[in-house]
């Protein structure tokens, strides 16, 4: 099902089961590696996904198709992990920056990545929140520059040259050992 | 209707199109900045439990088709508010016995036989929303973590998390 044939299928009482699965089936692997990005384990990441589809189920009609479906749904998501991460802050009541209490990539059993990968996770880490954000949508989900400025606000000018910025700054931290 | 049909065809076909290029043009992109990590990009290191995906579909979906309420700010105190109708339904009880007994010994009010609901009505009827704290005994031993002691920042996530967005507007206007 493309998008187009979803959006009309969820405006549908008989067809909106089926269409909100053919949505989250086409959409939730990507919006899954998003929230983990953001540096969620899995269960908790489990929880915003779940949350972000029922956000989008309720909240489908106001969708306006002004931007690609995808972009909606990767707000949204996006909203969700941030949400999730202030409210673990506040009950861990504890700086972000304690390693105790903060996401580990090495501890997470759900990542198996290589040493490479490691270190490619840690040389993002490196990047302020929002470079990290754009790098993320046009490094893993090869988002166009437009889709990019419709989730995140800032110009396409703006995007490429912190993008261009980022795998610059990537690039030089995985040299230096 | 074969019109209408043929240029949605034509679009989805476009649509791929586009969406090829793109990719071909971000891949490029990335090859020509930095060959490391475009070689890099090919495997991320995330696994995912086994039918994880199925499993998470149907959670979501039973979720969304509970009827979903409407929260009042109050819903969540109810049985909060229940213990401080019988706490203060008591303390009344006592207090207009007193009363009675002291100002007219020939009638005494049966209130035993005056139902809970109809003491509740009269509660609400004389009692301010803010004289409800007056009547919670200290030793009633609340849980204050249900909403009494919050900051702004803990409202502000109860109320995202319990207001539908429509709700919210109507708050709005």
């Amino acid at each position: 099902m493309n998008d187009e044939q979803i959006l009309a299928g969820m405006h549908n009482t008989d067809t909106q089961e089926q269409a909100f699965r053919a949505l989250m089936t086409k959409y939730q692997e990507r919006l899954y590696l998003h929230i983990r990005r953001m540096k969620i384990e899995h269960t908790d990441a489990d929880d915003v996904l779940q949350n972000t589809f029922i956000k989008v189920f309720r909240n489908i009609k106001k969708f306006q198709g002004k931007s690609e479906l995808y972009t909606w749904l990767y707000r949204i998501a996006t909203n969700e992990a941030i949400t999730f991460l202030r409210q673990k802050k506040r009950r861990q009541s504890t700086s972000i920056d304690d390693e105790s209490t903060t996401y580990q990539l090495e501890a997470d059993t759900w990542f198996d990545g290589n040493e490479a990968q490691r270190k490619l996770k840690a040389a993002i880490d490196t990047l302020p929140n929002k470079q990290q954000r754009v790098f993320n949508m046009r490094y893993f989900d090869e988002m166009t520059y437009k889709d990019i400025s419709a989730a995140v606000g800032t110009s396409v000018g703006g995007l490429k040259a912190s993008y261009h910025h980022a795998v610059k700054k990537i690039e030089d931290f995985l040299k230096r050992d | 209707m074969n019109r209408v049909f043929y240029s949605k065809f034509i679009h989805s076909k476009f649509k791929i199109i586009y969406t090829v290029e793109n990719n071909n043009n971000i891949q490029n992109e990335l090859r020509e900045l930095s060959p490391l990590l475009a070689k890099l990009r090919e495997e991320e290191g995330y696994k995912v439990p086994h039918l994880y995906f199925e499993s998470m579909q149907d959670k979501v979906l039973r979720q969304v088709n509970e009827v979903p309420q409407k929260a009042s700010l109050f819903a969540r105190f109810s049985w909060m508010r229940g213990l401080v109708v019988a706490a203060s339904v008591a303390v009344l009880l006592l207090a207009g016995m007193f009363l009675i007994q002291n100002t007219n010994k020939t009638q005494v009010a049966d209130l035993e036989n005056i139902s809970t609901g109809v003491l509740a009505m009269y509660l609400d009827e004389n009692v301010e929303d803010w004289d409800w704290d007056l009547l919670v005994e200290d030793d009633l031993q609340l849980d204050l973590s249900d909403g009494l002691n919050w900051d702004s920042d803990e409202w502000g996530d109860y109320i995202e998390e319990e207001f539908l967005d429509d709700d919210l507007n109507e708050l709005l206007l």
